[in-house]
């Protein structure tokens, strides 16, 4: 193929694709630069907005809240995954039936699910707080949206609600495609279902475990419906995360160029997850 | 030692099998308490107002539909669906065209320059959308797009075409080179090599990215928010959001809404889950 009918193929998928894509990305790594409101003119201001970043205590809050939720989101989406995709995997009869139950939550829009969890989570006839009054730990019982020691745990807990059907329908193929002469030799060494999995099955779910993590990392530091829906980053900044902030610095507070510079900072800690990735969890992959 | 291999593999409670139907029964039990947040919405969204301040665990005394007449009233619901199902069509095929016309150089070219390209489409797949929000709005607007269906278009397939570029020339790369050489001997130009051999081999790959497209212009919110002033513009769920989710809706209201809004999307999963369960689980795997 010559180069020219190569570009032919290529030109209408890149020109949409730098219009829409690149070239508002660059421009707004420069507004990051400049005092620039939405209107008007943009005057150039150095790094002032990165040094105001740094004594914002709404911008620190949402950077702190940001680490912790994907924390929290990571470890558990995945630890809960994988767990119910090795369950899966032992049950053939139930597991179709299982996969797709799981599945289903991802499947509805993030506004459909907060106005179940705001039900659900309500301080007013809520389902929690009279499931646990059902239990006799009304001791327990909170306004789990309102209460700032708990509620970016509280939309921490929807998130994986939604989506840890996806994690484990991951694990799962992972798991399926292990060869059964493995794990009956496993066996025949002498080895017990615990042993074989952190021996033989875990390290062979490595391709696995690193598309669930680096997809369920990425996707939490991105992190915006929920809180946006639930919260709106409140009590005070306890549910305020980065992809809050931008929104709100640019469209509530008309301060593009404030709100460019935490979008930079955003990129720069997704940048630094595809780093680790390919350079840890893909080395972990290749020692298979 | 004889292999048992008629027993059921992958069971490692098959010795004792009461202790195989226990772990069935468990695990059914973890995905209906998995479940219970649907219920409860489907549970609410029949009550009536009087029957919702009793217990939240009572279960409605009669199949009272008012909840979604309501909805229906309140929302202009024929428009917005018809609003997302043609900017989802636009969308699908206009993404599935320009990625699999791109795909096929990139899988079939191997230079420098060509990797270059590809390297660059797939920058997309890790950008935050919100580090580009601002500016593409302030770039919709100049170009007259803000509140237009080519807008909106034009930005769901650039922000597709990373994902649906490299699952297609993923597709390609795996076809045999030699029915194009034949055909080039033949005298085929390149573009009707793509028409009549490419194309109609990309079907599975083409489905897939239009599935997944369908999917997220559906449960979108925050693009249309932005981009239509108008309610009577904007797509199902930024619709239902606007109408009933900023004020204060009473819960089976709110549902009733909710229930209606994601009705056709859950039978389309319910018609495709084999193949959007496989497309999200094997497609990442593999990447």
């Amino acid at each position: 193929m010559r180069w020219y009918v190569a570009l032919g193929f290529l030109a209408p998928a890149l020109g949409l694709y730098i219009l829409f894509v690149l070239y508002p990305t660059l421009r707004g790594m420069s507004y990051s630069f400049t005092d620039f409101s939405g209107v008007g003119e943009a005057q150039y201001v150095g790094l002032t907005n990165y040094q105001r970043i740094l004594t914002d205590t709404q911008a620190v809050a949402a950077i702190r809240n940001t680490l912790v939720y994907a924390i929290i989101v990571v470890i558990a989406q995945n630890i809960l995954g994988l767990a119910l995709a090795v369950w899966m995997g032992n049950m053939p009869r139930v597991r179709n039936f299982a996969r797709v139950a799981l599945f289903t939550p991802s499947m509805l829009s993030a506004v459909v699910v907060a106005f179940i969890w705001s039900y659900l989570y309500s301080p007013l006839g809520g389902v929690l707080n009279a499931v646990l009054d059902v239990f006799g730990l009304g001791i327990l019982k909170r306004v789990w949206l309102g209460d700032s020691s708990v509620a970016l745990l509280a939309i921490a807990v929807v998130s994986i609600w939604m989506f840890t059907g996806q994690t484990a329908a991951i694990y799962l193929t992972n798991y399926l495609g292990i060869s059964q002469e493995i794990r009956e030799s496993a066996t025949l060494e002498g080895a017990n279902a615990w042993q074989r999995f952190f021996y033989v099955e875990f390290p062979l779910l490595a391709p696995a475990t690193t598309i669930c993590v680096t997809l369920t990392l990425i996707s939490s530091l991105r992190v915006f419906d929920l809180p946006f829906l639930l919260t709106k980053g409140g009590p005070g900044n306890a549910t305020e995360v980065l992809g809050l902030a931008i929104f709100q610095a640019a469209f509530t507070n008309q301060q593009f160029g404030y709100g460019a510079a935490l979008a930079v900072v955003l990129t720069l800690f997704v940048i630094m997850v595809a780093v680790l990735q390919s350079s840890v969890l893909r080395k972990r992959e290749s020692n298979l | 030692m004889v292999k048992t291999r008629m027993q059921r593999p992958h069971s490692p409670s098959k010795a004792v099998p009461w202790l195989h139907y226990a772990n069935t029964a468990a695990l059914i039990a973890v995905v209906i308490f998995f479940l219970l947040p649907i219920f409860f919405m489907i549970l609410v969204a029949f009550k009536t107002t009087e029957e919702m301040a009793n217990s939240p665990f009572s279960l409605p005394l009669s199949l009272n539909f008012s909840n979604f007449l309501t909805a229906l009233q309140r929302l202009d619901f024929l428009r917005l669906i018809t609003n997302t199902i043609v900017i989802t069509i636009i969308s699908s095929v206009l993404t599935v065209l320009l990625s699999s016309l791109a795909a096929y150089p990139i899988a079939r070219v191997r230079t420098k320059w060509m990797n270059g390209v590809y390297q660059l489409f797939l920058i997309g797949l890790t950008l935050p959308f919100f580090v580009v929000l601002l500016p593409l709005y302030l770039l919709a607007r100049d170009l007259g797009l803000l509140g237009t269906i080519p807008g909106i278009v034009f930005v769901y397939t650039a922000f597709n075409l990373p994902f649906a570029i490299f699952f297609t020339a993923g597709f390609i790369s795996a076809i045999p080179i030699e029915l194009e050489e034949a055909a080039s001997i033949d005298g085929s130009t390149p573009l009707s090599t793509f028409r009549y051999i490419i194309l109609p081999l990309l079907r599975p790959a083409n489905a897939t990215v239009a599935m997944f497209i369908a999917l997220s212009v559906w449960n979108d919110l925050l693009l249309p928010l932005l981009f239509f002033n108008r309610n009577e513009q904007r797509t199902i769920m930024p619709g239902v959001y606007t109408v009933v989710g900023e004020f204060s809706t009473p819960y089976n209201e709110l549902f009733g809404a909710a229930l209606l809004a994601s009705l056709p999307l859950f039978i389309f999963y319910l018609i495709l889950q084999r193949q959007i369960i496989a497309g999200v689980s094997a497609g990442s795997v593999k990447g």
